[in-house]
């Protein structure tokens, strides 16, 4: 899942990990293609199909681990 | 005060005394947190099995949901399904305070159970538990549900509580929810919370109609895990209120059927225990568009700091409340410090505590001048050890699941002033000559929450630490022919 924290970081929530991390990089950030690779800031990496949209916050998606 | 060298041998010194592999896993749940190593959730492993053999301080699943979440609903019976020591034992442990008639129209301190017998667990309790709803409808007609707290055995043996609860449902025409909590299930109590928050998710959120005519207030919020633990609820809900909020839930202290029902109807929901109702906040956030925030009502720094935090997402009537608040209760709550703090400057505490606890009163120790040296969780996971070191500033030993063992050998060398953790540490630590607070019923004081309870919780350290029997004892190694340890 992902969602906006106070500081206005992106944040995301691994529910399967229990994990809430800050996501540092989204490949593709603009209004009509957004997603891609996920870079986490624990130096993961996670993959989802980039939206047609910019997705409306929170959201929650699949993704695959890389 | 322990260097950032010391604490790693002493962490170094605790693990020699277990077999290689047991080290081997134990050294991922210790760490020396200092001014540098701030990345990546103190580097703590945490949220994994225990090790056999080792004693652990972690409850389970069962005493997440029905202990934590569930129990507290007040106008609701939580049924220990299994044998009668589960719910017996534990019965009324955490003091939730209510208001009601116990046996009445409120059964928090009661204990219902279907005492499993051999036989029905031979036979399966199936019948038995639809026999006890039955029973217990009509013995409390006043309940407004019905929750089925399962223990080990039932699901050991295979009961199909949901087919029972399903069809008594219908039959009494109230939510009867089964909760597959069985207590061996995941690594900790943490689990059980989030079962319990799954079905309050599937059984309670999602009934039709639950809060259908319900127009939101402009200025509704939901206070979200506090669990009222003496009071503590009512301490944070005057200073919500009195900054023009309107609290219309309490999760789940003093909480009842109808004010869960009425949360996707509110603003923000405001979340004290991260640790055990984060699922619900974020599935609300999720499905309903409700915003969550966390907040920390210990202490004055803390108190205020959250009240300006959370006026922040309001408009100016209720941003100016805050201010007022805070400048009402800071005059009583510097009092409290001028008086306490001369006594307790200076002392060193160490926790060792579940949840919450383990930052959030860091804020409050540091109000009253004691630093913490050592904090860990029962039951954490990475999250939490990463919103504990932004509460961290000195060097501070982080130790989760900590075995008896460790956390003896970790307080013989550290020898803090004050400990805070639980019952079964209390008396071992009390015997070693250090004062000690149990910080989960707040040693049957409380509340500790707000200004009010800061009062409370300062008079207690100060009560605790500079307690004259201390001087009266002789602790073992000062005994004479006693080594130096």
């Amino acid at each position: 899942m992902l969602r906006r924290s106070e500081r206005g970081e992106l944040l995301c929530y691994v529910p399967k990990k229990d994990l809430e991390t800050v996501v540092r990089e989204v490949e593709f950030d603009q209004d009509d293609r957004w997603g891609g690779t996920l870079s986490l800031a624990n130096g993961e990496k996670l993959h989802m199909e980039p939206m047609a949209t910019r997705p409306r916050l929170p959201v929650a998606l699949r993704v695959r681990k890389l | 005060m322990l260097t950032q060298d010391e604490a790693e041998k002493l962490i170094q010194e605790v693990l020699a005394a277990y077999p290689p592999e047991a080290a081997e896993d134990r050294a991922k749940h210790l760490a020396v947190l200092d001014g540098e190593n701030r990345e990546g959730g103190c580097g703590i492993t945490a949220n994994r099995k225990s090790l056999p053999g080792v004693m652990t301080i972690r409850g389970c699943a069962y005493a997440g949901s029905k202990g934590v979440v569930w129990g507290p609903i007040k106008d609701m019976i939580h049924i220990s399904h299994g044998p009668v020591g589960c719910g017996q034992y534990s019965r009324a442990g955490r003091r939730n305070y209510y208001v009601g008639h116990t046996g009445v129209n409120a059964f928090g301190t009661m204990n219902f159970t279907s005492d499993f017998q051999e036989k029905d667990i031979v036979f399966g309790g199936d019948k038995k538990l639809a026999k006890l709803l039955d029973e217990v409808d009509t013995l409390f007609p006043l309940n407004k549900g019905i929750s089925i707290q399962s223990e080990c055995p039932v699901g050991l043996i295979g009961d199909d509580i949901e087919a029972v609860a399903k069809k008594k449902s219908a039959d009494l025409a109230k939510p009867v929810v089964p909760v597959r909590c069985e207590g061996f299930r995941g690594v900790s109590q943490s689990l059980g919370h989030h079962i319990a928050n799954d079905t309050i998710r599937d059984y309670i959120l999602d009934r039709p109609n639950a809060s259908s005519g319900i127009e939101a207030g402009p200025y509704d919020v939901a206070i979200i895990g506090d669990y009222n633990i003496g009071g503590d609820a009512w301490s944070s809900r005057i200073l919500l209120e009195e900054m023009g909020l309107q609290v219309v839930a309490q999760w789940s202290g003093d909480g009842t059927l109808a004010e869960l029902e009425r949360t996707p109807k509110v603003r923000l929901n405001l979340v004290h225990c991260y640790r055990s109702m984060n699922y619900i906040s974020r599935h609300m956030e999720t499905k309903y568009g409700i915003p969550w925030l966390e907040y920390n009502f210990f202490g004055p720094t803390r108190i205020a700091d959250s009240l300006r935090r959370i006026a922040a997402r309001f408009d100016d009537r209720i941003k100016a409340g805050a201010e007022a608040v805070i400048a009402r209760y800071q005059p009583m709550a510097d009092a409290i410090t001028g008086r306490f703090r001369p006594r307790l400057e200076g002392k060193r505490v160490m926790l060792y505590v579940g949840g919450l606890r383990p930052r959030h009163v860091i804020g409050a120790y540091e109000d009253l001048g004691m630093e913490v040296v050592g904090t860990g969780y029962e039951f954490g996971h990475n999250d939490d050890y990463e919103r504990t070191q932004e509460e961290l500033k000195n060097t501070t030993l982080i130790y989760d699941d900590a075995s008896g063992y460790e956390l003896e050998r970790f307080v013989e060398r550290v020898r803090p002033d004050l400990i805070g953790s639980g019952i079964k540490e209390k008396y071992v630590f009390q015997k070693m000559g250090i004062p000690f607070r149990q910080m989960h019923s707040w040693d049957y004081s409380g509340p500790y929450h707000g200004y009010d309870g800061y009062a409370i919780f300062a008079r207690d350290m100060d009560m605790t630490i500079n307690n004259p029997c201390w001087k009266m004892m002789t602790p073992p190694w000062r005994q004479p022919g006693a080594g130096t340890p």
